[in-house]
C-alpha cells in the first residue's frame, strides 16, 4: 500500500474474529464511516459461526450488501465441515460477482476502502473481499475542454473502473492490457497502464513502469501529478505527455502503439509519447472530411506561428524596419502612438498582461458571466484604453489578433505564453534578427523535444510520404496506412481498398 | 541527428547573443514611431556660393486629432553634401527624420552634374532610401515643394498621385523610379523625368506636369510637352495604357489605347533596327474607324519625334541599344525604323 511504512503492513491476519475486528477499529479509531456488521451463520448442528462484515458507509450499494451478502449468510444452513468454510461460503452462499481471498491486512484495507466488504469469518485466517462498490460518481459527459462538433460524446469521469470499461467497449480485443499500480503514500491511488500488448514497445513501457515505481509522493489526485513527475523535461514549458479525458481518442492513440495512464479519481488520462505535432492535432480531425480537417490543421500551425510573433514582429517593424511598412501604415502607427505615456514594449506587454487576465477570468467565470466579462473586458475598457491614449490601437489590434490566433492551439497555450514574451523581448532589442534568433532558439528546444525516449519531432527527422501524411495535413484514411514512426509495427491498414 | 549536441552548440550562443544585442539599437534613445518625422519628400537646388539646398517635406501630425490632422512641414538646409545640407536643416529639426518612406525626389533644373551625382549617390547609398521612390524635375524643386496641395495635405502624395493620373489621361508613363533613373545613369547616361512647372495664381503657387525632361551626363538636355512625352513612352518602351493626343497632317488624334508592347530587333543582314509597337485600343473611345490611317499617322509622328529627339540628344535616349540586345555592338545605328500594328478591340 504505497510506500508509507506503518505498522499493520506485516501484520497477519489472526483466526480469532475479536482480534481482527478489534484491530481495525483502532486502526480507523478516528474514522465515523466505519461499519462493522456481525453476523451469525447457521450451521445446522446448533453453534453458529461468527462472522464480521466490515465496510465503509457511502462506498458500498447497501441493497446489494444486504441482498447478496447479509441475507445469504444468515439464512444458509452449513453442514460441511469447517476447514471448507471460506470456500464454501465463497462459492455457495455469496451473490457477489466478485469475491477475492486474501490473507494480508494490507490488502483488507485496499479493498475496504475501494467500496469492497470484508468478510471475516470467526475461526479462519483468510478473509473474503467482495466487490460491493456503490459510491455515487458522475455521469458520462462530454469534456468541457474536449468539445467536437462531430463524433462521439463521451467521456471519461473520476472512477476509474468506468474508464476502464469506457476504453475496453473502444478495444475488444485481449491485446488490450491494463496494469494496476497503487502511487501514493496516503492516498494509495489506483494507477492503471494500458497498452495494446502487440503493439507496444517494450523499452518505453520498462521505462514509464520504471519512472513510475520510482515516485514517492504523498498523495496523488490528478494525472498532472504523475505527468509532472514523469516528464523527460521537467523545466521545459512543453509537454511531453498528452492528456485527454475522452475514451476515443485514448483508444485512438493505443491503437498507434502508445501506452496510457489512467489515475483514480480524474478524467485525464495520461498518453506517452506525446509527439510534437499532437499539439495541433483536434480531437474531431478523424471524425470530419479530411478535406476539411486538414484546413483546420493548417490554420492551427498558421495560428500558432502568429500568436507568438505578432506583437513580436510588431515591435521590430516599428522599432527597427518602419522602411519595411507601408506607409499609410507607418503614419497610421506613428499616428496612433502620439500622446501614448508607454513606450512600445511596456505598451506590449501591458496590454498581453490585462489580455490573459481577462482570459483567465473568463474561464474561471461561470459561462452566463463569462460573456459579459468579454464584451466589458475586450469591448469596453480595450476603447476605453485606446480613447485615453493609454495605449495605441495597433498594439491592441496586434495583441488582441495574438491572443485569438493563440486560441487556436489550445493544448499550447502555456508556450504561447512564454514564447510571445520572450520574441517579444527579443524583437525589441534586435529586430528581426532578435526575433529570427528567438524562432531560432524555440525551434532547436522543439527538435531537442523527447518523450520516453522518442524525439517529439521524429516525424519530421525522419520524414518520409507516409509519415507526413498525419502531420501538416490529414489524408484521407486511405492514405494513412502506417502509425507514426516510432512504432515498431508500423502497418495500420491493409492494401486493399474498398 | 544528435539533437541534444545541437541544443548545447547552438542554445548558449543564442542567449548569450541576446546581451550583445542592444549594440544594434541604442536604447536610451528609444525609437519610437511618434518621436520621428517621416520624410515625404526631399528637394535638390543649387543654393547660393554653389552649395547644395536641400528641402525636405516631412509629415507632421497632432496628437489628440482626427486623421486629418496629418499636415506637412518644409525645412531647408544648404551643404557641401547632402548629408550636411541635411545636417544643417533650419527650422528645428527637433526628431529624427526618417527617409525610407520617402515619396518624391525632386532635382532642380539648376544644379550641376556633380550636385546631381551627390544626390544620387546619397539616396542610393547613404539612407534607406526606397528604390521606388518617384523622381521627378522642375525648375525649382524648394518651389515645388511649398505649392500647397490639392487633394492631400502632403505635397509629395499629391505630385505622385498627379503622375499616376497623367500616366491614365495622357499615357505618360517613365522608367522614373529611383532604380530606374540610376539604372539608366548607368546604362545609356540619360534618364527621362517628369517636369513640374509652378504658377503663381491668387497669391498661392500652384504647379503642373509640362511634360518630360530628359536629362543626359546628370544635366537636363531636351524639355518636352505632354504630347511628346507620350510619345518619349511609347517608343522608349515604357508606355502602358492610356490616351493620348497628337497631330499628324493637321488633323488631332486621341487614341485610348488599352494593351501596349513594344520590341525593338535588328533583321538579319541589315543595319537597320525596327521598332515594332503593337497597339490595341478601346473600340468604343476611339472614334475613327480607319486604323489604317492611325496608323500612318501614328508612324508619321512617331517618326519626326524620334529624329527630332536623336537630333538633339547624344546618347541612346530611348535605350535602343539594350533592348535589340546590341549592348557591345559598337558604332551608331542611323537606319531606325518605327513600325506600328493597331487594332481595335471592343471593351
Amino acid at each position: 500500500m504505497g510506500k508509507q511504512n506503518t505498522d499493520f503492513e506485516n501484520t497477519i491476519i489472526s483466526d480469532n474474529l475479536q482480534t481482527n475486528i478489534d484491530f481495525i477499529k483502532n486502526l480507523f479509531k478516528k474514522d465515523s464511516m466505519l461499519r462493522v456488521r456481525q453476523v451469525r451463520m447457521n450451521t445446522g448442528l446448533g453453534t453458529g459461526v461468527d462472522c464480521c462484515l466490515i465496510y465503509f458507509d457511502g462506498m458500498v450499494d447497501s441493497k446489494l450488501l444486504n441482498e447478496s451478502i447479509v441475507f445469504p449468510l444468515q439464512r444458509s444452513k452449513i453442514v460441511v465441515p469447517p476447514a471448507s468454510l471460506i470456500d464454501y461460503i465463497d462459492k455457495k452462499v455469496l451473490f457477489a460477482g466478485e469475491v477475492k481471498r486474501v490473507t494480508g491486512m494490507t490488502d483488507i484495507l485496499r479493498g475496504i476502502e475501494y467500496g469492497d466488504t470484508a468478510l471475516f469469518v470467526d475461526g479462519y485466517s483468510t478473509v473474503l473481499i467482495i466487490d460491493t462498490k456503490g459510491f455515487d460518481t458522475r455521469g458520462i459527459s462530454e469534456p468541457e475542454d474536449e468539445r467536437i462538433l462531430q463524433g462521439p460524446r463521451e467521456g471519461f469521469k473520476e472512477a476509474i473502473l468506468y474508464n476502464t470499461a469506457l476504453l475496453r467497449c473502444k478495444l475488444q480485443t485481449p491485446d488490450l492490457c491494463i496494469e494496476a499500480q497503487h502511487i501514493g503514500r496516503r492516498t494509495d491511488t489506483k494507477v492503471f497502464i494500458c497498452y495494446l500488448e502487440t503493439l507496444v514497445e517494450p523499452d518505453m513501457l520498462a521505462e514509464l513502469k520504471a519512472r513510475l515505481s520510482k515516485i514517492d509522493i504523498d498523495g496523488v489526485l490528478d494525472s498532472n501529478y504523475l505527468s509532472e513527475l514523469i516528464r523527460d523535461h521537467p523545466c521545459s514549458p512543453f509537454k511531453t505527455t498528452g492528456i485527454t479525458e475522452r475514451p476515443d481518442i485514448v483508444a485512438a492513440r493505443l491503437l498507434e502503439g502508445r501506452i496510457a495512464v489512467m489515475v483514480d479519481g480524474t478524467p485525464a488520462v495520461l498518453t506517452i509519447p506525446y509527439l510534437f505535432v499532437e499539439n495541433f492535432q483536434s480531437d474531431e480531425d478523424y471524425y470530419l472530411n479530411y478535406l476539411v480537417s486538414s484546413i483546420g490543421r493548417i490554420l492551427r500551425f498558421l495560428c500558432f506561428f502568429l500568436a507568438i510573433s505578432i506583437p513580436a514582429l510588431y515591435l521590430s517593424l516599428v522599432g527597427f524596419h518602419e522602411e519595411l511598412l507601408p506607409t499609410m501604415f507607418a503614419l497610421s502607427v506613428a499616428q496612433a502612438r502620439g500622446g501614448v505615456p508607454l513606450s512600445s514594449l511596456l505598451e506590449c506587454v501591458a496590454v498581453i498582461v490585462i489580455f490573459e487576465i481577462l482570459k483567465e477570468t473568463g474561464v474561471r467565470m461561470p459561462q452566463s458571466l463569462g460573456h459579459a466579462l468579454a464584451i466589458v473586458g475586450g469591448l469596453i475598457i480595450g476603447q476605453a484604453a485606446v480613447d485615453a491614449r493609454f495605449i495605441s490601437a495597433p498594439v491592441l489590434i496586434a495583441v488582441a489578433l495574438s491572443g485569438v490566433c493563440g486560441l487556436m492551439v489550445p493544448r499550447l497555450r502555456g508556450i504561447v505564453f512564454y514564447a510571445r514574451f520572450v520574441l517579444l523581448f527579443w524583437g525589441y532589442l534586435g529586430g528581426l534578427f532578435g526575433f529570427m534568433l528567438g524562432i531560432s532558439a524555440l525551434l532547436i528546444m522543439i527538435f531537442g523535444l523527447k518523450s520516453f525516449g522518442v524525439d517529439c519531432t521524429i516525424s519530421l527527422l525522419d520524414p518520409s510520404p507516409q509519415g507526413l501524411k498525419d502531420i501538416l495535413w490529414r489524408s484521407s484514411w486511405r492514405k494513412m496506412r502506417t502509425r507514426p514512426a516510432f512504432n515498431r509495427d508500423r502497418i495500420r491498414a491493409g492494401e486493399n481498398k474498398p | 541527428m544528435n539533437v541534444t549536441k545541437i541544443k548545447n552548440v547552438f542554445v548558449m550562443p543564442l542567449v548569450l547573443l541576446i546581451f550583445v544585442l542592444p549594440g544594434c539599437r541604442n536604447i536610451t534613445q528609444a525609437r519610437e514611431p511618434e518621436q520621428e518625422y517621416l520624410a515625404a519628400a526631399m528637394g535638390f537646388d543649387r543654393g547660393e556660393d554653389d552649395l547644395l539646398e536641400v528641402t525636405l517635406e516631412v509629415i507632421v501630425f497632432s496628437v489628440g486629432e482626427a486623421e486629418n490632422s496629418i499636415e506637412s512641414r518644409l525645412f531647408t538646409g544648404t551643404g557641401h553634401t547632402v548629408k550636411e545640407a541635411v545636417g544643417n536643416l533650419s527650422g528645428g529639426v527637433a526628431k529624427t527624420v526618417l527617409f525610407s518612406h520617402c515619396a518624391l525626389l525632386v532635382l532642380g533644373e539648376n544644379l550641376s552634374a556633380g550636385q546631381v551625382d551627390e544626390v544620387f549617390r546619397f539616396c542610393t547609398t547613404e539612407r534607406n532610401i526606397s528604390i521606388s521612390t518617384v523622381v521627378a524635375t522642375a525648375p525649382d524643386a524648394g518651389e515645388l515643394l511649398s505649392c500647397e496641395s490639392i487633394s492631400t495635405p502632403i505635397t509629395a502624395y499629391d505630385i505622385t498621385g498627379v503622375l499616376q493620373q497623367k500616366r491614365r489621361d495622357w499615357g505618360i508613363s517613365l522608367a522614373n523610379r529611383l532604380h530606374e533613373v540610376e539604372a539608366g545613369r548607368l546604362n545609356t547616361k540619360s534618364f527621362a523625368l517628369p517636369y513640374f512647372t509652378v504658377e503663381k495664381k491668387d497669391e498661392k503657387n500652384s504647379y503642373s506636369l509640362h511634360g518630360v525632361r530628359i536629362y543626359e551626363k546628370d544635366l537636363p538636355s531636351l524639355t518636352l510637352d505632354l504630347t511628346g512625352s507620350a510619345f518619349y513612352s511609347l517608343l522608349s518602351g515604357s508606355f502602358k495604357s492610356g490616351s493620348f493626343y497628337f497631330e499628324a497632317d493637321g488633323t488631332v488624334y486621341q487614341p485610348e489605347v488599352r494593351h501596349y508592347s513594344s520590341k525593338v530587333r535588328t533583321p538579319a543582314g541589315t543595319n537597320e533596327i525596327e521598332i515594332n509597337i503593337r497597339l490595341i485600343l478601346e473600340k468604343e473611345r476611339y472614334s475613327m474607324t480607319d486604323t489604317d490611317a492611325l496608323k500612318t499617322a501614328l508612324e508619321k509622328a512617331a517618326d519626326d519625334f524620334f529624329n527630332t529627339v536623336t537630333a538633339a540628344c547624344r546618347t541612346d535616349v530611348f535605350n535602343i541599344r539594350k533592348r535589340a540586345g546590341l549592348d557591345d555592338v559598337p558604332g551608331e545605328f542611323s537606319n531606325v525604323k518605327i513600325r506600328f500594328d493597331v487594332k481595335e478591340r471592343p471593351g
